[in-house]
């Protein structure tokens, strides 16, 4: 029977360029999922000093958590997580506490090395001997993944990626934190008219470096798309389906010339055949091969609407932490805003109470997220703030949108409005 | 009395919003069509049998428009004239159609300005030239603008392009422009005429993309050139004295759009027709267009109100006046068009082609993709390819018109001449102060033939380059566009990889064959041959090392390509007088161990390339031997070396390699051992 579907979907696999909408669910096809959770959290130093981003509580849970949640509910039955080796016993710890089916193999990576994506699969290589989709670990998206996987099956893509739509709202609340000039991070994404092609992507920071404030396109881009629609309104969700001999690809350290690239790409002969048999083409105007006989492209599925955000900035992680209820609920997942081991005498509007905090009498608590093992005394008076684990309140204390670090303890009446109360030796790391 | 004249007059002002209005320049204020519209204005050219100026009219007609100010230029009183004959003067036509005389207009900022001054635009008005073709249902468009300005007072003008996708044939190089527009609020961002930028690629402004959030960059546009204008717009022109063409104020609205707060929309239209004739390949293409019926309800059978005769429209776009006598066995192919009055003569066949009124053509004629205007005489025996002929022209006997050609009024030709692929005609020649010349020598260009009259066209020096001429010959155009295409994925390479362009071997090989033989034939000094093939090397990026070789090849494979038929000892000879003319040459090259073993390398290819060649490699290498290029030393280390990858034959399969150096150790072994001897009988000389 097992061996029977495989067949089926091989036999699917020619026919990707009949342009069918194939849907069968992703474990069919065995991509490797891999879970990156070794990021540093570059963007959000204040909170990460004691622990890894991966481990920061999003609602109360891991926030690695959440891409795997997702691929539970795709469908797979393991996947590879990528984790700094100081983290490891730890991540499988926490883990284990909030029930992952998922057979998980936890890697780890040298603490001291910085390795981007790919850098990261060519250190696990030999684990991967499919498609892989690669997802970082702070996307929290309800997303389902098979509208990816159908794209990356019908267009017989290189690389599929999963872009999302930002709100036109460009005015974020205010971060907890001192204010720091919004760093711009846009990136330009050209696509194909009316298609969901990318032609080329961009970041805003590659565009302030240009000579003379003009960019330059080549011609035979506009030639082979004359209509091309570049949209800086997108975000990267960092999930992407790529290719098993891209990963091949990176494995070999030196790339010389573009052929080299393109000596990787299997030709599938039905594939081929199938191509060349079919009228479907997807582009008018010439008499050129479907595609213009590009053998590398990448697809982009566009989501609106969805929840779909990636924590990895102080404010996104601050807002995530207020919509996670929400989303938690729609899982069925109970909505645990306050971890029932804390002790909670006030009551806390739109925060979130990790586990074994002890929080006072005549305490306010707002727009807050406070992460486990916090004590806060009677009477303080906490908005818009991010404690982290550790930390200690004296009385009456006022803090208004701020950081506090890791095992802070503030004295009685501090008052602080958009300060990071972090320990000084951190403060000089930064 | 004044509260009533003052409703009175507000109601008049209500009329006459009513009214739209168009301006339409009968004059393109470029020189495309020269040398055939310095008698007749663009606007007045025959296309299928109608002029040009009618099309224009009748669309915008057909659109509601009911004001039109033509406005004229050149040639200005046959416009008028035209227009006074015209349809358009009749009690029944439905638009009041207004020759404006404004002659001393360069450009058509001029024109507006004058427009302006006179202060006859009372409304949003369509803006068009006199030598478009459209069936853009333009009342919506009008709509469009109209509502677009309610919401937002700065949109002043809304430009209308036709979808075309490159390389389609009604795009001519001239009209490729690429455009940005804000997908949200369909502002346009960037225009950009592509003949204009000297650049390879594209270009744009970084902030078409950081401060538009959506963007669309779109290269598959027809610039129709209609343009829906608010009546600010000849104020703006006006008020900028500086703006001379369309694209200059677009570029200044667009430059100036923080400051002055105004906006151009465009509209794309995918299922109607829009082109101008802006150029000889376009009046083809729009020909072609016409008789294919795309400009319907603007075809030829249906335009018969300005013709005064009837058309009948048959099989195969065959066109026919009721007028027309034709022989009993002649061919009308496909696309054809017969005007009132012409005569075909028998046996003729005539295919993609216009023939206008009152031409004769006689027997055994082909006309192919031509257009031929009124009075125009052909005689048996004629081939017209893709040929412009105009009023008045004579064919004599057995005249071929190859393709691209364009003869001008009252020029005669023939008989049995072949006029050239591209040759411009003229009945009389003009000197500097546009008199005819009239010196007794300066009669006609003997290329037209005993009978002939006529002059080979040519652009007053200044300001015609090279280029310009070339676009402007149709027909051949296609051959020159495909080479751009080359020159521009050449410079994708190049893109792709800068700094290391790749070695262009071949291309390079023939380049230096070339060189070697015009320096044969021209006596050209071997120093002055080492500087070329230096300067080659730098142009086509080989290395040193690869240029031995190659310099070494080309001499022995120079008197072959000559004279492939060499064999045996007069190929011997060729080859030692190749060398022996151009030792320095190989002196220059050949100078360490490894230029020689290049320079072995290089024979042996030679050797194994032809039967022919193999008897050859050893004397070869002795000559060079003699000549003290190659050392002992180097022969006999290549002798003993194994078969290597040749640079030139690394897809062979290795037996055969292996059999092409064992055949080529097998000739030179006697040379080889003589050698050893040799060596052996000095060493003991020493002795």
């Amino acid at each position: 029977m097992r061996s029977s579907a495989t067949a089926h979907a091989s036999q699917k696999d020619c026919a990707v360029l009949s342009f069918r909408t194939v849907s069968y669910t992703l474990h069919q096809r065995k991509a490797v999922p891999v879970v990156l959770a070794a990021g540093r959290g570059s963007r959000m130093t204040d909170l990460v000093s004691q622990t890894s981003k991966s481990l920061l509580p999003v609602g109360n849970k891991p926030m690695l958590w959440y891409p795997i949640n997702m691929l539970q509910r795709a469908g797979f039955e393991e996947a590879i997580v990528v984790v700094l080796s100081s983290y490891q016993a730890e991540t499988q710890k926490l883990l284990e506490m909030c029930g992952v089916a998922m057979r998980l193999d936890i890697v780890s990576i040298p603490d001291q090395d910085y390795m981007g994506t790919a850098d990261t699969l060519r250190h696990i290589r030999d684990k991967i001997k499919r498609d892989v989709l690669v997802v970082s670990c702070d996307l929290i998206t309800d997303v389902s993944l098979h509208h990816i996987a159908n794209m990356f099956r019908t267009y017989d893509a290189t690389v599929t990626m999963l872009l999302c739509s930002q709100p036109e709202t460009p005015d974020t609340p205010p971060a907890p934190g001192p204010k720091t000039k919004k760093r711009s991070e846009r990136d330009f994404i050209g696509f194909e008219d009316n298609g969901n092609r990318v032609l080329f992507m961009t970041s805003e920071a590659d565009l302030a470096d240009m000579d003379d404030d003009k960019i330059k396109f080549r011609k035979s881009l506009f030639k082979k798309h004359p209509n091309v629609r570049i949209r800086s309104n997108l975000t990267d969700c960092h999930l992407y389906l790529i290719k098993k001999w891209v990963t091949n690809f990176f494995n070999k350290r030196r790339v010389d010339t573009t052929f080299d690239i393109l000596s990787y790409i299997p030709e599938d002969p039905m594939t081929a055949t199938i191509r060349d048999m079919s009228t479907w083409v997807d582009h008018r105007g010439d008499m050129e091969d479907c595609c213009h006989g590009d053998k590398i492209r990448c697809y982009a599925y566009t989501v609106t609407g969805s929840l779909c955000v990636r924590t990895n900035t102080i404010a996104s992680y601050c807002e995530t932490n207020k919509q996670i209820p929400r989303y938690l609920a729609t899982l069925n997942k109970g909505a645990a805003n306050i971890d029932p081991s804390a002790i909670v005498k006030g009551k806390p509007q739109r925060s979130i109470i990790g586990r074994n905090c002890v929080i006072g009498e005549k305490v306010k608590i707002s727009n807050s997220v406070i992460l486990d093992r916090v004590q806060i005394a009677d009477g303080c008076s906490v908005q818009g703030c991010i404690i982290s684990s550790n930390a200690g309140l004296g009385e009456r204390c006022e803090l208004k949108d701020c950081i506090v670090g890791g095992a802070q303890n503030l004295p009685p009446d501090s008052k602080f409005t958009n300060e990071a109360l972090v320990a000084e030796e951190e403060m000089l790391e930064i | 009395m004044a509260p009533k004249s003052k409703s009175g007059g507000a109601n008049a002002d209500l009329k006459q919003e009513d009214i739209l209005q168009a301006v339409v320049f009968a004059d393109s204020f470029d020189t495309n069509f020269s040398p055939i519209s310095d008698d007749v204005p663009r606007a007045l050219f025959p296309l299928v049998n109608v002029a040009l100026l009618d099309y224009t009219l009748e669309f915008l007609c057909s659109g509601g428009v009911q004001e039109v100010f033509v406005l004229c230029c050149h040639q200005a009183q046959q416009v008028k004239e035209h227009l006074r004959c015209s349809r358009w003067n009749e009690k029944t036509s439905p638009v009041n159609v207004v020759p404006i005389m404004s002659e001393g207009c360069l450009s058509m900022g001029d024109a507006l300005r004058d427009i302006d001054a006179k202060n006859l635009i009372r409304s949003d008005f369509i803006l068009i030239y006199g030598d478009l073709v459209s069936n853009i249902k333009l009342q919506s468009l009008v709509e469009e603008h109209k509502q677009r300005k309610e919401k937002d007072k700065s949109a002043i003008m809304t430009m209308v392009f036709r979808q075309v996708p490159p390389g389609h044939a009604s795009r001519c190089p001239e009209d490729d422009i690429i455009i940005a527009v804000d997908n949200q609020t369909h502002n346009v961002i960037h225009y950009q005429r592509l003949a204009e930028s000297k650049s390879k690629g594209f270009e744009f402004p970084v902030e078409v993309m950081t401060d538009h959030r959506d963007v669309q960059i779109r290269y598959d546009l027809l610039d129709s050139n209609i343009s829906i204008c608010s009546p600010q717009v000849p104020q703006l022109f006006t008020d900028n004295f500086d703006y001379e063409t369309r694209d200059s104020f677009v570029r200044g609205i667009l430059i100036n759009e923080e400051i002055m707060g105004n906006t151009i929309q465009m509209h794309v239209v995918k299922d109607a027709y829009a082109a101008r004739v802006s150029s000889l390949q376009m009046y083809d293409a729009v020909s072609q267009d016409i008789l294919n019926r795309w400009t319907f309800p603007f075809v030829p059978d249906s335009c018969y109100r300005h013709n005064n005769d009837s058309i009948s429209y048959s099989r195969h776009n065959i066109y026919l006046s009721k007028k027309v006598t034709l022989a009993r066995d002649n061919r009308l192919v496909e696309n054809v068009m017969l005007g009132s009055g012409s005569t075909v003569g028998s046996n003729s066949v005539i295919s993609h082609s216009v023939i206008g009124k009152n031409c004769t053509i006689g027997n055994n004629v082909t006309i192919e993709g031509s257009y031929l205007w009124n009075n125009v005489t052909v005689e048996d025996n004629c081939v017209l390819n893709t040929a412009l002929v105009c009023d008045n022209v004579t064919l004599y006997e057995g005249v071929t018109l190859c393709p691209g050609c364009v003869l001008s009024k009252d020029v005669s030709v023939g008989p049995k001449v072949e006029l050239q692929s591209g040759t411009v005609a003229v009945s009389s020649l003009q000197d500097d102060f546009g008199d005819e010349t009239d010196a007794p020598d300066a009669g006609t260009d003997a290329a037209f033939g005993s009978q002939g009259h006529g002059f080979v066209y040519k652009d007053d020096g200044e300001d015609s380059d090279v280029e310009d001429i070339t676009h402007r010959m149709w027909g051949v155009n296609v051959e020159t566009e495909s080479s751009d295409e080359e020159d521009s994925v050449g410079s994708d390479d190049s893109d792709s990889q800068p700094g290391s362009l790749p070695p262009d071997v071949p291309v390079y090989y023939t380049e230096m064959l070339d060189t070697i033989q015009r320096s044969k034939d021209e006596n050209i000094s071997c120093e002055n041959l080492i500087l070329e093939i230096n300067s080659l090397k730098h142009a086509y990026n080989i290395s040193i090392k690869e240029l031995t070789g190659l310099v070494v090849k080309v001499l022995l494979e120079q008197p072959f390509s000559e004279d492939p038929s060499l064999s045996g000892p007069t190929a011997l000879i060729a080859v030692k007088k190749s060398l022996t003319r151009h030792i320095a040459v190989l002196r220059n090259y050949i100078r360490n161990e490894e230029s020689q073993s290049q320079c072995l390398v290089a024979i042996e290819v030679f050797g194994g390339s032809s039967s022919a060649h193999m008897p050859l490699v050893t004397k070869i290498i002795h000559f060079l031997y003699e000549e003290d290029l190659l050392l002992e030393s180097s022969i006999l280390r290549w002798y003993k070396a194994g078969p290597q990858n040749l640079p030139d034959s690394d897809d062979e399969d290795f037996e055969e390699r292996d059999n092409k150096h064992a055949e080529i150790r097998l000739q030179v072994a006697p040379l080889i051992k003589w050698l050893e001897e040799a060596d052996e009988e000095s060493e003991d000389d020493e002795d």
